[in-house]
């Protein structure tokens, strides 16, 4: 001190004071790690956070420079949390603070150690390996989804399995996904979709968050649960950079729930072209083959046709000769030559009738014929008759007489010539009444 | 993976096939299917057997398509209740 004061005293501006301060304490403390709890948290519009950490006995103000530090979890007062830091000068207050380069919940790294030491146990009991992993199948039935009604989640799965196979049905079993109690219900949606058989593939799941909100799924009763499902599960557990337990003993591992949803379910139109495909190249083979068909079955039906004509000539033998053989039975012999008897009786009583019936038919025919014929001359005779007597009665001498003409005769001899005559000769006159006898007085020629 | 080496023969079974064909699960079915046509296709395959094949086929296909269905799929909650009971209800 009384140096000082001997020479010439230079005074540093506290400027330059802390400015030195600062060059030597950040030459200490170029990254420190330490813990602490956070309280006096003030995010300055410009985007920088200061804030103090404490413990019991000492604070130390901090500050976070806007998109310096990456913070995933909620940064609050009274939380405890592990950081690193670079210790430095303020100088226009002239107070130590913290730039902090580093900063996560201190739960974190218990949960951390927690994670890593159920990690290797589960691996060594086998529960990770891959050999006992279960086949997702191609196409469930129906898909069962444990997760939160309200999240985002089962929102993403729907809509990406309606858009892939709308015809799936979901079953969601609504569950807690973080804090207390969430374990227990994700196991119970695990067995209660496993008794229920309503699904073949289970999807489990949630959003992103910090390994504390994420903690459900590295519980080893979740573990085990999923482990013990006889359903295939996918797992779907926070962001792709989270990895939890669920995760490593899942069946499928999908890094968003979209992707889960696409893990499960095929795109139906694909499928469906898939199975045309197949099913046109069996038909484009069965087509190459109808032309054998077509002869195969000329070839079968002209068989057929062929046996049967074998069997027919042949059955028609076997009758022929069965007839044959019935006729030469003694009782048939007899029947047969008794029936031929009896035929040539028949035969020769229906002749000799047959005989005489005609006799009597031409008989009674000419009867009628000559009858016919009798009958009709005997007309014709009558009218020749009276034409004759009617003719007759012209050339009757008597009817002459009657109109006034007289017969002479001589000696019996009917005059019609006077030459006949000579004088004195005696005639006899007959007229139509009546006689006389005259003399002939002269002639005339 | 899945024993359809065994359930290829059983399913050409003019008897039983179709039965056979109808337990048959999506992917299982989607496997005989490529079996079928491959070895169809191959030659490999006796006449009479390829006849069965292709009737088997058409069989399959028939089923696969009724497996891949044409209702519209829902969203429905399952849950069960203190006594034990499931209730299933549409969202």
């Amino acid at each position: 001190m009384t140096e000082l004061a001997l020479i010439e005293t230079k005074y540093l501006s506290v400027s330059e004071l802390t400015n030195l301060l600062r060059i030597s304490v950040e030459a200490q403390f170029p990254s420190i790690p330490f813990e602490g709890e956070v309280s006096g948290l003030k995010k300055a519009s410009s985007g920088h956070i200061y804030l103090t950490i404490k413990d019991q006995n000492s604070q130390i103000p901090a500050v976070i420079w806007k998109g310096s530090v990456k913070i995933d979890f909620d940064l609050e007062d009274g939380l405890s949390v592990y950081c690193y830091g670079k210790v430095t000068v303020y100088p226009a207050q002239g107070k130590l603070q913290v730039v902090i380069q580093k900063i996560s919940p201190a739960g974190e790294g218990l949960l951390q150690k927690k994670f890593l030491a159920l990690k290797k146990k589960l691996e060594i009991e086998g529960l990770f390996a891959n050999e006992r992993k279960r086949k997702i199948p191609y196409l469930p039935k129906a898909v069962g989804v444990v997760t939160s009604q309200t999240g985002a989640v089962i929102q993403d799965i729907l809509v990406k399995i309606k858009e892939r196979m709308p015809t799936i049905d979901i079953f969601l079993v609504p569950v807690k996904v973080q804090g207390k109690g969430s374990g227990d219900e994700i196991v119970e949606g695990i067995k209660l979709l496993n008794r229920s058989q309503l699904v073949d593939v289970i999807i489990v799941g949630r959003g992103g968050g910090s390994l504390e909100d994420l903690w459900a799924f590295n519980e080893e009763h979740v573990v085990k649960a999923i482990f013990g499902s006889t359903i295939p599960i996918v797992s779907a557990v926070g962001h792709e950079t989270d990895i939890s337990l669920s995760d490593l003993v899942a069946d499928a591992r999908a890094p968003t729930p979209t992707a889960a949803a696409e893990l499960v379910v095929p795109k139906r139109y694909e499928v469906l072209a898939r199975i045309d495909e197949l099913f046109g190249r069996i038909l484009d083979f069965k087509r190459r083959f109808e032309p054998f068909w077509q002869r195969l079955d000329e070839v079968e039906m002209r068989l057929t046709a062929g046996l049967k004509n074998i069997f027919h000539n042949k059955e028609l033998m076997l009758q022929t000769a069965q007839a044959k053989i019935r006729s030469l039975e003694p009782a048939n012999v007899i029947k047969i030559l008794r029936g031929n008897i009896q035929n040539l009786i028949n035969k020769i009583s229906r002749s000799g009738f047959d005989r005489l019936s005609r006799v009597d038919k031409k008989l009674s025919d000419l009867s009628n014929r000559s009858q016919f014929v009798s009958e009709r001359s005997i007309e014709r005779r009558a009218a020749q008759l009276s034409n004759l007597s009617a003719r007759l009665e012209g050339v009757n001498p008597k009817s002459v007489l009657r109109r006034g003409f007289s017969i002479v005769t001589f000696n019996g001899k009917v005059i019609s010539n006077s030459s006949d005559l000579k004088k004195s000769d005696l005639v006899e006159m007959t007229f139509d009444i009546g006689r006389a006898e005259a003399e002939i007085k002269s002639l005339t020629k | 993976m899945v024993d359809t080496k065994v359930n290829l023969e059983a399913l050409l079974d003019k008897k039983d096939g179709k039965k056979a064909i109808n337990n048959l699960k999506f992917e299982s079915g989607m496997e005989v299917l490529e079996q079928l046509v491959s070895k169809v296709e191959s030659g490999s395959m006796p006449l009479d057997k390829a006849v069965d094949a292709y009737e088997a086929a058409s069989d399959l296909v028939k089923h696969l398509r009724s497996l891949l269905g044409d209702a519209e799929g829902k969203l429905k909650i399952l849950q069960e209740n203190s006594a034990g009971n499931i209730s299933i209800k549409d969202s």
